[in-house]
Formats: structure tokens, sequence, C-alpha cells
């Protein structure tokens, strides 16, 4: 028994890299179709889009991701998009991360694609702002001197939705969809400032960072990783790649958690014997 | 002069920030010289960058440093999107999306995900209960990825809730102390720096 364990220990962690591989893996090929319960900081985002009045103020959306989290981010923000679009809200999109407005423009089109939403009245895309905190002050004081053309060069009074934004006043809600702190600069220079509400979709590792903020009330709602973007695909019924992914998520978490778990046995096993946890070395 | 000019200069230009930033009569002057000034610093930095990364792969090419040839790769793609994308433009059917979505995307997600496998395999090897307090974090651990996901939070009773209680109450409660700590530790370093007490920004010798 002794004898096993330390082999345990001695595992080559190339095993462990194939195991991770066939949990993500084979999940997208048989789904296990898991349920997801909706959390209240998701619904709470949900909720204030379905009270919104498709004649009043539009939502100002910020895409501040990159590439890197985009497994995350993007179904996020397409799920967004697809609850906005099929309330006809109006959408004003931004994007404060360099590497994030063909991102941005990915999600807006083909969302907008799907709900035949025209350009220039149902939604506009600034494209990048650059200075990113100093930016979102920069559209506290005047928007259109922000974001002078949209990401298409046309000049903001030649896009109508677009040129109806003065400031964070002419908006319902500020909500960025981010793989960093963009969240915090927002409630700093929009919520604490004009008293607009904000909303934030973030990665996983940071959600757990915005929960002072959303029980102090200064945002409005939290979409937390996949898990988040699965919570919203649920609530507007349109399952998509988050939901599909959180299966791969599930299987994962409880391969490490076997995993951690076989690693105490066996470091419990062979205390004492023959090196012990010494055996656990990098392999 | 070296010490008195920089000392004076972060005294006036730290105090009109305060004042610009939380009296509303000065809010024109807000507008124009902060915001404004750190945008096109902002910009300038950009510009800065971008000669210091073409400059850097430049000279590791030109010794033919190791591993100069991915040097020669980062340029191409940077100079091949950059062309693309003011040549034939930024829209949805461009050259330049279908390059940033065939590529940069995939690459970027999958330096990202590889960070799975290896977390995986340092939580199986360091990840021990050799402690009480380690043995506290393990089990928090353990239930916030459980808790995550629906296969353990559909199926084991209370994953979920537990998992939700440890994030509401001590994962907030100590974010929030780590939160006060800093908010406050700015708010006094700032004013050190403003008045001249803090002086490591002049470099070793003036300070």
């Amino acid at each position: 028994m002794v004898e096993f364990f330390e082999r345990i220990l001695r595992l080559d962690r190339r095993w462990i890299f194939v195991a991770i591989f066939v949990g993500t893996v084979v999940p997208f090929f048989f789904p296990l179709g898991l349920p997801v319960k909706v959390t209240t900081e998701v619904k709470m985002i949900y909720d204030f889009i379905e009270e919104l009045d498709p004649d009043g103020k539009p939502i100002l959306m910020s895409f501040d991701y990159d590439p890197a989290p985009s497994a995350e981010c993007h179904p996020m923000a397409i799920a967004l998009l697809r609850h906005m679009f099929r309330r006809d809200i109006k959408v004003i999109a931004v994007c404060l991360h360099p590497a994030g407005p063909a991102l941005g423009l990915d999600a807006l089109a083909s969302v907008a694609a799907e709900y035949d939403k025209e350009y220039g009245t149902d939604y506009a895309y600034m494209g990048y702002g650059a200075g990113f905190a100093y930016m979102m002050a920069k559209m506290g004081e005047s928007f259109p001197e922000s974001f002078p053309v949209d990401y298409y060069g046309t000049p903001i009074e030649e896009v109508p939705l677009a040129n109806q934004i003065k400031n964070y006043d002419s908006v319902a809600m500020v909500l960025t969809v981010a793989g960093n702190r963009a969240y915090e600069y927002y409630i700093s220079f929009a919520q604490a400032k004009f008293g607009v509400k904000v909303a934030a979709g973030l990665t996983a590792v940071m959600a757990s960072d915005a929960y002072p903020y959303l029980d102090a009330g200064q945002l409005s709602g939290l979409i937390g990783g996949l898990k988040g973007a699965a919570e919203y695909e649920n609530l507007i019924g349109h399952n998509d790649r988050a939901f599909i992914g959180m299966d791969a998520q599930s299987v994962t978490h409880v391969i490490i958690v076997l995993f951690i778990i076989l690693g105490n046995i066996a470091h419990y096993v062979t205390r004492g014997k023959t090196g012990g946890a010494r055996l656990t070395k990098r392999r | 002069m070296k010490i008195a000019i920089p000392l004076a200069s972060c005294f006036i230009f730290g105090i009109f920030a305060i004042v610009a930033w939380f009296f509303p009569v000065m809010n024109e002057v807000n507008k124009e010289f902060i915001i404004n000034w750190t945008l096109v610093i902002f910009g300038f930095s950009m510009a800065l960058g971008i000669i210091s990364l073409i400059t850097s792969h430049l000279r590791k090419i030109n010794k033919q440093a190791a591993g100069w040839g991915y040097n020669v790769v980062a340029l191409a793609g940077y100079f091949t999107m950059a062309i693309v994308g003011f040549a034939f433009g930024r829209g949805e059917e461009s050259l330049f999306q279908y390059l940033f979505f065939t590529v940069q995307v995939p690459v970027q997600a999958t330096m990202f995900s590889i960070l799975a496998f290896y977390i995986a395999s340092a939580a199986f090897r360091a990840f021990r209960a050799k402690s009480r307090d380690a043995t506290l974090l393990l089990v928090a651990a353990i239930i916030v990825m459980l808790g995550q996901v629906p296969i353990a939070a559909e199926n084991i009773p209370y994953m979920a809730d537990a998992k939700d209680w440890i994030l509401n109450v001590p994962n907030m409660a100590a974010k929030r102390g780590i939160l006060i700590g800093i908010g406050l530790g700015m708010v006094s370093t700032a004013l050190k720096i403003i008045v001249g007490i803090e002086r490591t920004y002049l470099g070793k010798r003036e300070s």
C-alpha cells in the first residue's frame, strides 16, 4: 500500500496533463448538459435590463478584454448583447483595451445580425479609446470629445445614437466586460461621480475581488467567469458556448480536486517513510 | 535646485490635482489640464512603446542573438497586422479581422489555457494539509472549486451554499480589509510625496 502511494507521489506530471486534456476535450463530444443554478449577482443585471424602457437611455458597453480571457469574457458579452437586442435596448459600445476592438466588433456585428439591428440607430461602436482610466474620466467630461469618430472613422455627428451621448448622464448603465480592473475605475469615474449604475462581467479569478463593491451597492451586478456567462445564457434561454464549456470546466475541477485529495492521502500515508513528502518533487 | 525644483513641481501639481478633482469650481481646468494632458502623454507612451519594441527586436536580429528567428516572426506579425489594417480596413469581413481571429485569438487563448495544466500539476504537488492554516485553505479551495461547477453544486447538498458563504463572508471581509488598507496606504503615500517627505522617486542620492 505504502509503495503504491509512493508511486503516486512520484507521478509524472505529464499524466496529470493527460487527465486534464481528456477531461476538457471529452465533454465537448459527449455533453453532460448539467443544469446551471443562477446566482443573485447575475440575476441583478438580467433584471435591470429586463425592466429597462427600450425607448429610454442606451446602455454603455465597454469591451475591456483581449483574446487571452476571451473564452470566459466573449460568451458573456454575446449573452448580454443578445438580451439587450432582444429587448430593443440601444447599445453604445467602446473598447478600452488595445487588443480588444476586434473582439468587440465580432460580438456586436454577429449579435446585431441575429436580431436585425441597424448600425447607428440601434447600436454604435466607437472602437478603442486610449488612456484607460483617463479615458473613463474623459467620457464623463465629454463623450463626443472622447470619441470624435466611431470604429469605422465616421464622425460622431453622423452616428445618430452616439451623437445623443453627452456623458454618463446620457446612459442607463455602464456594463464592462473585462479581464482587468476596469470596473474599479468605472465605479470611481461613472458610479461615484454621476450616480450611473455600473455592472461587470469578469474572469473567474477576478470575480472574488469584486464582491465588496457588489455588497456596497457600487456594482449593480456581477457575472463571474464562464459559470456566470452560462447562468446568463440560461436566463435568456439561449444556451451557447458558455453552457457547453461548463461541462468541461465541471469535469476538470473534479479531476483537480481528486488529484489534490489523492496527493494528500499519499502524503499522509508515506509520512516519515522513505523520504515521505520529498518524493513529491517536480518531475 | 536639483532637488528643490522637482519637489516644488510635485507639491504644486499635487495640490492642483486634488483641488481640481474635489472642487467643482475648477472643472474646466481639471478637464483641460489633467485629463487632456494625461491622454496626450498616454498617446506618446504608446508611440514610445512601439519604437522600443521595434528597436529591441531589430537589435537582436542584427546581433543574430539566440532565438533571433522569433524576433523576425514578432516583427513580421507586427508589420503585417499594421499594413493589413491600414490598407484594407478593419471591418467585419476584413483581412485584419480574419487574421486576428485565426492567429492572435487562438495563440493568446492557448497560452492562457495552458495555465489549467500547470495549476492542476501545482495543486497536486503543493496543496498539502501540513498545518491547521493550510488545511483551512485546502478545504475552502475545494469547496469553492466544486461549488463553482454544476456537477458538484447540483449533486452535493449545501455545496453551492457553502461556496457562496465563503465568497460572501470570509472572502469579502478579508478583501474589504485589504482594500481599505490599500486605500489608506495610497492616500498617506500620496500625501507624503506631495509634501516632500517621501522622496525615493527622485533617485537614491537625492532622496
